[in-house]
C-alpha cells in the first residue's frame, strides 16, 4: 500500500526508470479526464441497482428456504440456488456472454416464445449495464445462505409470542423478523457495495467496457490505465482515489445504520 | 386414560381444523411452486453449459438453440482435459530445463 503512494506520485511505465511527479496524477484524474468521473458514475448505478436487488432477492428466498415444509426438500432447493456461487467469476462471465448474445443467446430465443423481440442486451449501450446487474442477481444464492443463518437465530419464542397475541404474516414480519435481521442485512449491503465498486471480471469478459463506454467500470479503467496504456502511476492514483471513495462511502452507511440496525444486545437509553 | 371427547373432536373443532390445515397445505403448496420456478431459471444456465460443452462448435449457433446436442461431442472434454496435461507437461519441463521455452510440437 505504501509502495502504492509512492507510484502514485510518479509517472511509470513498468519498463523505465519511475520518474517523479509530484501531484499530478491526482490533479490530472481531477480536472483533465472525464472518463474517471465517467466510470465512477457508471460503478455506482451499478452498485446502487444491484445491492439492493440482491438483498431483496436474496431476503425473500431465505425466507421462502426457511418455510416449514419438508427438509428434504429445502435442502434440495438450497443446494440448487447455491450452485451459481460456486462457480468461478470467469466461467459465469463467459456463459452469461452466450445467454445474452443478441443473435443466438439463450435470454432472446426464451424471448422470442413470449413474442418479445430481444435487445442486443451487451451491444446496446442502454441494455449493457441492466445486464450485468441482471446477472448479478444469478448469484443471489450466496448471500441467500447469510440470511438463513440470521433467519435461523431468531428465537422461536418471539413468533410464538406474537402468534398468541394474534398477529398475522406481515406484523410477524415486519416486526419480529425484519428487525432482527437488520445486523446481517447491514453486513451484507457494506460488502455488497465494496463488492459491487470493485466490479470488473463481468466487463472485462462480456463487454470490454462497451458498447461505448456504457460499462466502463472503475477498475476496468484502472487496469487499462495500467496494462494497456502502461500508466502504472496514474493507474495508483486512481486505486487511491476509489479506496477513499469507498471508505466515504462505508464510513456514511455505518452512521446511518445508528438509524436502522437493530442489535438485539445493546441496551438503548430509553429506559425501562 | 382417554376419553371420548379425545379421540373425536366435534364437528366445529374438525372444521376450524381441516381450514387449518388446507391454508397451510395451500401456501407450501405455493412456496413448492415459487421455489421450483425460482430452480429452473437457475439451472437453465448451468444446463446450457453442459449442453453446449457437449455440441459441435458449429452447433453453438444455432436459433433457437438446440437442448440436445446431435452428434454428442463427448471429444470436447477429452480436448480440455488433453489441454490441462500439457499445461502441467509443459510446467513439469519447466522446472526441469529451467526455460520456458519449448517447441509446439514437444509435447
Amino acid at each position: 500500500m505504501l509502495a502504492s503512494v509512492g507510484i502514485a506520485l510518479t509517472e511509470w511505465d513498468l519498463i523505465a526508470t519511475p520518474k517523479f511527479v509530484g501531484l499530478a496524477n491526482f490533479q490530472q484524474l481531477a480536472t483533465g479526464d472525464p472518463a474517471v468521473l465517467h466510470s465512477l458514475q457508471v460503478t455506482t448505478t451499478y452498485a446502487l441497482f444491484s445491492v439492493p436487488l440482491q438483498i431483496t432477492f436474496g431476503v425473500a428466498l431465505a425466507l421462502l428456504l426457511n418455510a416449514r415444509i419438508s427438509s428434504l426438500s429445502l435442502s434440495f432447493y438450497r443446494t440448487i440456488y447455491y450452485l451459481p456461487a460456486v462457480l468461478s467469476g470467469v466461467a459465469v462471465a463467459l456463459l452469461w456472454r452466450w445467454i445474452f448474445s443478441g443473435d443466438f443467446g439463450l435470454l432472446n430465443s426464451a424471448l422470442a416464445i413470449v413474442g418479445i423481440e430481444g435487445p442486443g442486451w451487451l451491444t446496446q449501450s442502454e441494455w449493457a449495464l441492466p445486464a450485468l446487474i441482471i446477472m448479478s442477481l444469478w448469484g443471489v444464492g450466496g448471500g441467500m445462505i447469510i440470511y438463513l443463518a440470521g433467519l435461523q437465530g431468531i428465537p422461536t419464542d418471539l413468533y410464538e409470542a406474537a402468534q398468541v397475541d394474534g398477529a398475522g404474516f406481515w406484523p410477524r414480519l415486519v416486526h419480529i423478523t425484519v428487525p432482527l435481521m437488520t445486523p446481517v442485512i447491514f453486513y451484507q449491503l457494506v460488502v455488497g457495495i465494496i463488492h459491487a465498486l470493485q466490479v470488473f471480471t463481468q466487463a472485462f469478459i462480456m463487454t470490454k467496457g462497451g458498447p461505448g463506454d456504457a460499462t466502463l467500470f472503475f477498475m476496468l479503467y484502472l487496469y487499462r490505465n495500467a496494462f494497456e496504456y502502461f500508466r502504472m502511476g496514474y493507474a495508483s492514483a486512481l486505486a487511491w482515489v476509489l479506496f477513499v471513495y469507498i471508505l466515504i462511502l462505508t464510513i456514511i452507511i455505518f452512521r446511518l445504520s445508528r438509524t436502522w440496525v437493530y442489535y438485539e444486545g445493546e441496551l438503548k437509553g430509553r429506559g425501562g | 386414560m382417554r376419553t371420548q371427547a379425545d379421540s373425536s373432536p366435534t364437528l366445529a373443532v374438525r372444521r376450524v381444523r381441516r381450514g387449518y390445515l388446507l391454508r397451510t397445505r395451500g401456501l407450501a403448496l405455493l412456496i413448492h411452486l415459487v421455489l421450483i420456478a425460482g430452480s429452473i431459471i437457475v439451472l437453465i444456465p448451468l444446463a446450457w453449459m453442459l449442453s453446449t460443452s457437449l455440441k459441435d462448435p458449429g452447433d453453438v449457433f444455432l436459433f433457437p438453440p438446440k437442448w440436445i446436442p446431435d452428434p454428442v461431442q463427448w471429444g470436447n472434454y477429452q480436448k480440455a482435459l488433453t489441454v490441462l496435461r500439457h499445461l502441467r507437461v509443459q510446467r513439469h519441463l519447466e522446472r526441469l530445463h529451467g526455460s520456458a521455452h519449448l517447441p509446439p510440437d514437444a509435447v
